[in-house]
């Protein structure tokens, strides 16, 4: 299968639960370190709570629960990705940011992703590293919910 | 829709401008038709209906500009005396305006509508087309324009605020296919120079397409003949523009101003001379800057909480005496100007409540005349100022206050001369500041509110269970109007039974941090009392650890702290409780009160050791008393509330967010949003240790 290669993006990669995910740097603001969220009671836990991002009240969302995977105790979890979507800005809580990096984005093969991921929001895959896989996440899609 | 020729800029100008004039109008129509023509009143109304004329002509909004241009036409009858201001008149220009409100919505969400004026717009005809009430109104001159003594008077004042009147003829080619379309945008392009007085042929005719080949124009404008020419010139079709002064005879000038009835034109000049004074030291700010620039200044609040602290902590240090004494002063300068900043800022934020009240009037004439019952309704203190955010969010309520006076409070006439009062009832709107506070009262003289009649009602409906009801005071009775589900209507009237009750009215003005009271004399009346805090801004908390976090828990809330013998802890029905003076409290863990189960450790853990004690604070929302476990108390504090953000959306229990000296976050508890549906269930948890 020829792969039609589009423009080469930058992203950041994250690692959550074992795997390796990606949201380009357009729509990412600023990757913070794990500041004092503040914890918010959320029915579906998949609200974490808030965080002071200078001044402004920034939510936090757990994004492996979110993207239908393994909750890992979210403690190990050191960074919170800001990300903008549409007038809203949301921070994902994510275990560690890996690199910035550009990569290749490619579709999702027909067999779907690894492990349980809501496959509603990856929007393509790319290769980091000779063999690392990266799934590359729309924002949009999985805030829709 | 109509085809518009405007920018999102221009359209918000527009839309604002509109939004004003309406209100004039609706002011101005309502005077008129309880006062009789008072030319003040109706110049200023004409001139409103000619500004929206203008200026939706301008944005091509033709249905907009056929109608505000039916309306001038009575008003302008009105004013030249040969029409009257009986509820006969009123009525078509009040429906009128009710037209212009859907088309401001549908430009203003830029939707679609298919507003059907064709009804009005007769009506209006019909009303400026009667016979005249004062034969001796003035001579008309000949010739198919109506170069009326008004037209006169305008190009007089006009003249006498440095503008000119002309006269245009447009000469369209005879061979144009579309001359009505070609009419239309000359008057366009006209209209966007001035303003127009007359037209031959006039709009309607315009749009009846009933056009020639001549067309002529008497404009008012601050622009030269040259440009004037040149505008209309680009106009398709038109081949010849002639521009040329109007000539205001000096005797007939003189007649005019001698005139009696006439608005006296020295009146109306000094006033819009002042009213451009004003104008000029006046901007528009649109309220998101207003609102950032409280949050920055909210910033700021924190900085020099901040700041006070490191002070104090810099001064107990030894050997830094001066750089101490220099950084507390510098620190308390600084929280002077922060002070005097926050207090200009919340200033510019206050409005009028006059902006809401001028609502009412119409809404209780309007219901007054459906509901058969004549009222006398009387507004005060519609200068008491307010933060705009409280403003728009006391609308609903009040309206639906005044509704449910109009509804159930007064009585119809017959009822009301049996009881030996007035056949007109009375209905007052008050606003006054008491003390910190603000009050907005509606009060009416009807039938008062009986409180057995509650009970019985209450009962009924399972919102108190009959135990209850033999103990409950007159008092208690009938502040269980403003609970969930409860309407004591005995029939669903399509004004006030709308499901919608009392209770939708108190979580409203919860929700802006007030509190609702109400007042009845049974057979004498009913008053409803609003009291809100000055502003929203800012509210003073007293800070508390719980879980791991910082709590506020807002001081209107808090009836007082304790700190209790675990031993005292007595468990009463699984739920646990401690005494307080003679009082039986039940007590719940702060966290697991808002559900913020312990689904983990927290980042940020301090949750102290093992104690023989615990703190509680006690607290009151809506009557119900509790008492809330904390680990620590931190103190009392100023916090300046932020909202949680659209994405997180109401959180039971939860009022908002505020930042802290340091720079983390706290979550504001809301009292009154605990006590309310749901609590309770799985919140028996237990107390530490």
């Amino acid at each position: 299968m020829t792969v039609v290669s589009q423009d080469e993006k930058r992203f950041v990669i994250f690692n959550l639960s074992g795997e390796n995910f990606g949201i380009g740097v357009d729509r990412v603001r600023e990757v913070v370190n794990t500041p004092g969220i503040a914890l918010v009671p959320s029915e579906d836990g998949l609200l974490e709570g808030i965080i002071n991002l200078r001044g402004n009240v920034v939510p936090v969302m757990n994004a492996a629960r979110l993207l239908g995977m393994d909750d890992k105790d979210p403690e190990d979890f050191a960074s919170v990705v800001v990300v903008e979507t549409g007038n809203e800005v949301v921070g994902f809580l994510v275990e560690k940011v890996v690199a910035v990096a550009p990569l290749e984005a490619e579709p999702v093969p027909s067999g779907g992703t690894a492990n349980n991921v809501n496959a509603e929001a990856i929007e393509g895959i790319a290769r980091m590293d000779e063999d690392q896989l990266v799934l590359l996440m729309n924002v949009d899609c999985l805030l829709k919910k | 829709m109509d085809n518009l020729n405007i920018s999102k800029e221009d359209l918000k100008l527009f839309l604002e401008e509109l939004d004003e004039q309406i209100e004039v109008m609706e002011e101005g129509f309502l005077t008129l038709e309880r006062e009789g023509a008072d030319p003040e009143v109706v110049s200023a109304t004409f001139r409103a209906a000619h500004t929206v004329k203008g200026s939706s002509a301008a944005i091509g909004h033709q249905r907009m500009t056929a109608l505000t241009h039916a309306m001038e036409n009575v008003m302008d009858k009105i004013r030249q005396g040969e029409l009257g201001t009986s509820s006969e008149v009123m009525n078509p220009l009040l429906k009128g305006l009710d037209l212009l409100r859907p088309f401001k919505q549908t430009l203003a969400t830029n939707s679609d509508t298919d507003v059907d004026i064709s009804q009005a717009l007769q009506e209006l005809r019909d009303v400026a087309e009667r016979k005249p009430q004062d034969s001796a109104s003035g001579p008309k001159s000949s010739g198919p324009m109506d170069v009326s003594e008004s037209f006169m008077q305008r190009i007089h004042y006009a003249q006498e605020e440095g503008l000119v009147a002309l006269e245009i003829n447009v000469t369209l080619a005879p061979e144009s296919i579309m001359p009505s379309v070609r009419a239309y945008q000359v008057y366009q392009a006209v209209a966007s120079i001035g303003e127009i007085l007359a037209s031959d042929p006039t709009l309607n005719e315009i749009e009846d397409e009933n056009v020639g080949t001549e067309l002529k124009f008497w404009i008012i404008t601050a622009s030269g003949r040259e440009a004037i020419r040149s505008a209309v010139a680009e106009v398709t079709d038109v081949t010849g523009v002639s521009v040329s002064p109007v000539k205001v005879p000096k005797d007939k000038e003189e007649a005019d101003r001698a005139k009696p009835g006439g608005a006296a034109p020295s009146d109306e000049d000094t006033k819009s001379g002042a009213a451009a004074a004003i104008e000029n030291r006046t901007v528009r700010v649109d309220v998101t800057v207003l609102d950032s620039l409280m949050n920055l200044i909210g910033e700021l609040v924190i900085d020099r909480t901040r700041l006070g602290q490191l002070s104090a902590e810099l001064s107990e240090l030894a050997g830094v005496e001066d750089l101490a004494s220099e950084v507390g002063r510098i620190s308390n300068h600084l929280a002077r100007i922060t002070g005097f900043l926050q207090e200009e800022i919340l200033k510019a934020r206050m409005l009028p409540i006059e902006k809401l009240f001028k609502k009412f009037p119409r809404m209780v004439r309007d219901l007054s005349m459906k509901f058969n019952k004549p009222i006398n309704f009387e507004v005060n203190g519609k200068d008491t100022e307010l933060d705009r955010a409280v403003i728009e969010m006391l609308s609903d309520p009040l309206m639906h206050l005044l509704r449910n006076a109009i509804d159930h409070g007064l009585e119809s006439p017959d009822e009301r001369r049996a009881a030996g009062k007035t056949e007109e009832g009375n209905l007052t709107l008050s606003a006054y500041h008491s003390y910190n506070q603000i009050v907005v009262e509606v009060s009416d003289d009807g039938r008062g509110i009986d409180p057995q009649r509650v009970i019985e009602s209450a009962v009924r409906k399972g919102v108190i269970t009959p135990d209850r009801a033999k103990e409950i005071t007159d008092r208690e009775a009938i502040m269980l109007i403003f609970s969930p589900g409860f309407s004591t209507a005995e029939k669903v009237s399509e004004v006030s039974g709308r499901g919608v009750g009392l209770d939708v009215v108190r979580k409203n003005i919860d929700a802006l941090g007030g509190r609702v009271d109400v007042e009845s004399d049974l057979g004498r009346g009913t008053t409803f009392r609003i009291f809100l805090p000055l502003t929203l801004a800012t509210v003073r908390a007293l800070m508390v650890r719980a879980g791991g976090q910082t709590f506020a828990i807002p001081l209107n809330s808090v009836v007082e702290t304790l700190r209790v013998d675990k031993r005292l802890i007595k468990s009463m029905r699984r739920q646990q409780v401690v005494t307080v003076r003679d009082m039986v409290v039940p007590i719940y863990r702060l966290e697991s009160s808002i559900g913020l189960t312990r689904r983990r450790r927290s980042w940020n853990d301090t949750t102290a050791g093992e104690n023989d004690h615990i703190y509680a604070v006690i607290v009151n929302g809506d009557g119900k008393t509790f008492g809330l476990v904390v680990d620590s108390l931190v103190g009392e504090q100023e916090i300046v509330i932020k909202s949680l953000g659209r994405l997180i959306g109401d959180v039971r229990g939860l009022a908002g967010a505020t930042i802290l000296g340091d720079g983390s976050l706290a979550l504001i508890l809301d009292i009154r949003g605990l006590t309310g549906a749901g609590w309770s269930k799985d919140t028996v948890a237990e107390v530490a240790g």
